[in-house]
């Protein structure tokens, strides 16, 4: 474990002076700030539509983030040969992809803290212009979403490290990104199997029954209307995020050893 | 005795939109003798990298097996043994060497009150003690290697293995680099090096391993290797005679082979393969000759490494 902190606070480190986080969040500050606007242009429940996009905007840049800088943080220790001077010491595969991990979700956790703030400045400004004031409920359900999104970021980092053990940074870019879109749709795309006849049918229902679901960690849909999710759904999601990491990192552990630098 | 056994090892990787199979590295055996300076060489894309990957336990052979003091090379235990330099190594430039060499140090299981004296020390056996709190984006390249070399040592392995350590030196840090592999081994450590540099691998190894196309070529000591090539004497001599009037009026001085005779201004170049040698002198000097040198020819390794003999 202290091996895994060691390599996270290595990741951190590195991955505070890359461009992708900057860019990553300036998206996501664009998209708060246009839910501000969107809020201040809607006549019908304003507040609703400034935590939707808000929580939106957050999620898409925590996505991006931990897409993008699982794979490059990973393929970039191959480039530099930096896995080399760690792995011939006394570390593990597990120990080593567990720590690149922790530094990822780390820069999601700080990314959020940003933008959670960016978030709160908006709704505090909704309220000093008198606009509306959130129910204490929902504040507390915002809290929820915050904590749900960065298990969502842990998630979408994992396998994006499972991805970017056996492929290019680009790849893993473009993979990420169906796994994200797939996941976060998942209930349209059991109703699209629905309409799909024999063995394709059964095969795409198998596919999804596995696939990872992001959807059950998108609240932003309760957290608007003011709905609280069951406790169950909750520690449903957070184990089946949970599962899925540790099967990701696993498998990433054992494809490591294969990964080819091309000389 | 042996630290390092290399028996029969294979490796293949998987390549190409079909994934064939391409081999690496056939059939390697050999051993590392403790307390030896080894040079691994082979042209490039022999396979020295991926051989040294799998002996710091990175990757898994095909087949075969590579044991470090007595462990498989993937092993905690034989890994704890091992300080590796990759090729042109790289270090984050936001760091300082105190840094850097304390996040390996403490990978490599040293405490934090034990990396508190041992990063000035080893940084002062290489020679960048002065630069130990300077970012390591101001450093030059040669200060790098050698700090890649001190985290490689940092943590007091057996085994040393470098890979292309001189490689992108100057001729002044490629001197610094060989002074300092010749001072960890003087400490008694193993050390590993592959090079395409033949005369640093001549200057500093006390056995040799040759690599070709994944193949091995040869392996022994230096010594052995360099008087396998010794290749007969080069005689230089004045009033030259031409290989026939040698042969008519003294046949039995040229028992051995002659292998050319030439004429440069006035003087003979002889180049003889034979043992008598006092007996050709004699035989030129007979015939009019006055003989100004003789030079023992060897062949050297890089005509060696040029020429290859094919595997063994």
């Amino acid at each position: 474990m202290k091996r895994s902190l060691l390599i996270a606070e290595m990741t951190l480190r590195e991955l505070l002076r890359d461009k992708i986080l900057y860019s990553s969040l300036f998206l996501g500050g664009l998209l708060l700030i246009l839910s501000f606007m969107m809020a201040n242009l809607s006549f019908f429940k304003p507040v609703r539509v400034l935590l939707d996009v808000g929580l939106s905007g957050t999620q898409i840049s925590t996505a991006l983030i931990a897409i993008l800088a699982s794979g490059a943080t990973l393929n970039r220790e191959f480039e530099r040969r930096t896995v080399y001077m760690v792995l011939s010491r006394p570390v593990s595969n597990w120990e080593f992809l567990c720590g690149k991990w922790l530094g990822v979700c780390a820069i999601i956790a700080l990314n959020l803290s940003l933008l959670a703030a960016v978030h709160v400045l908006c709704l505090h400004l909704f309220a000093v212009g008198g606009i509306t004031e959130l129910p204490s409920v929902q504040l507390g359900l915002l809290g929820l979403a915050w904590i749900a999104t960065l298990v969502f970021g842990g998630l979408l980092s994992g396998l994006s490290l499972l991805i970017a053990s056996a492929s290019s940074t680009a790849v893993t870019f473009m993979i990420g990104i169906g796994i994200y879109l797939i996941g976060t749709n998942i209930s349209a795309a059991h109703l699209l199997v629905e309409r799909q006849d024999g063995p394709l049918r059964q095969i795409l229902e198998m596919v999804l029954r596995v696939f990872p679901n992001l959807e059950s960690l998108h609240l932003n849909i309760l957290v608007s209307r003011g709905l609280v999710p069951q406790t169950h759904e909750i520690i449903f999601a957070a184990i089946h995020a949970a599962g899925w990491v540790i099967f990701a990192i696993w498998i990433a552990s054992h494809l490591l050893k294969r990964k080819e630098t091309g000389h | 005795m042996s630290l390092v056994a290399i028996e029969s090892v294979h490796y293949a990787v998987k390549v190409g939109f079909w994934m064939n199979r391409k081999t690496i590295l056939n059939r390697i055996t050999f051993g590392i003798d403790e307390g030896s300076v080894t040079g691994f060489l082979g042209p490039n894309g022999a396979g020295k990298t991926s051989l040294i990957q799998l002996m710091v336990g990175v990757r898994r052979p095909s087949s075969g097996s590579i044991r470090i003091g007595g462990h498989p090379a993937q092993s905690r235990e034989a890994r704890a043994q091992v300080g590796f330099l990759p090729e042109r190594p790289y270090f984050p430039g936001f760091l300082t060497a105190r840094q850097i060499l304390n996040q390996y140090g403490q990978m490599s299981g040293l405490t934090a009150a034990e990396l508190k004296s041992k990063i000035p020390a080893v940084l002062e056996r290489v020679g960048v003690a002065q630069a130990i709190d300077q970012e390591l984006r101001t450093y030059s390249k040669g200060m790098l290697q050698r700090l890649g070399v001190a985290q490689a040592i940092l943590h007091e392995p057996k085994l040393l293995i470098l890979d292309e350590p001189m490689s992108g030196l100057d001729p002044v840090g490629r001197y610094e680099m060989r002074a300092l592999i010749q001072q960890e081994a003087r400490q008694g450590r193993t050390i590993f090096f592959s090079s395409h540099v033949v005369p640093d691998v001549e200057a500093i190894c006390d056995r040799l391993v040759l690599i070709q196309r994944g193949a091995m070529v040869r392996a022994g000591s230096t010594a052995e290797i360099i008087e396998e090539g010794q290749g007969g004497f080069e005689i230089w001599f004045k009033n030259p005679v031409t290989l026939e009037q040698l042969r008519i009026k003294q046949p039995a001085a040229l028992d051995g082979e002659v292998l050319e005779i030439s004429i440069h201004a006035g003087r003979a170049r002889l180049l003889y393969r034979g043992k008598d040698i006092m007996e050709l002198l004699q035989a030129i000097k007979s015939v009019g000759g006055i003989v100004q040198s003789v030079t023992p020819v060897r062949t050297t390794l890089e005509q060696l490494f040029v020429r290859g003999s094919g595997p063994v």
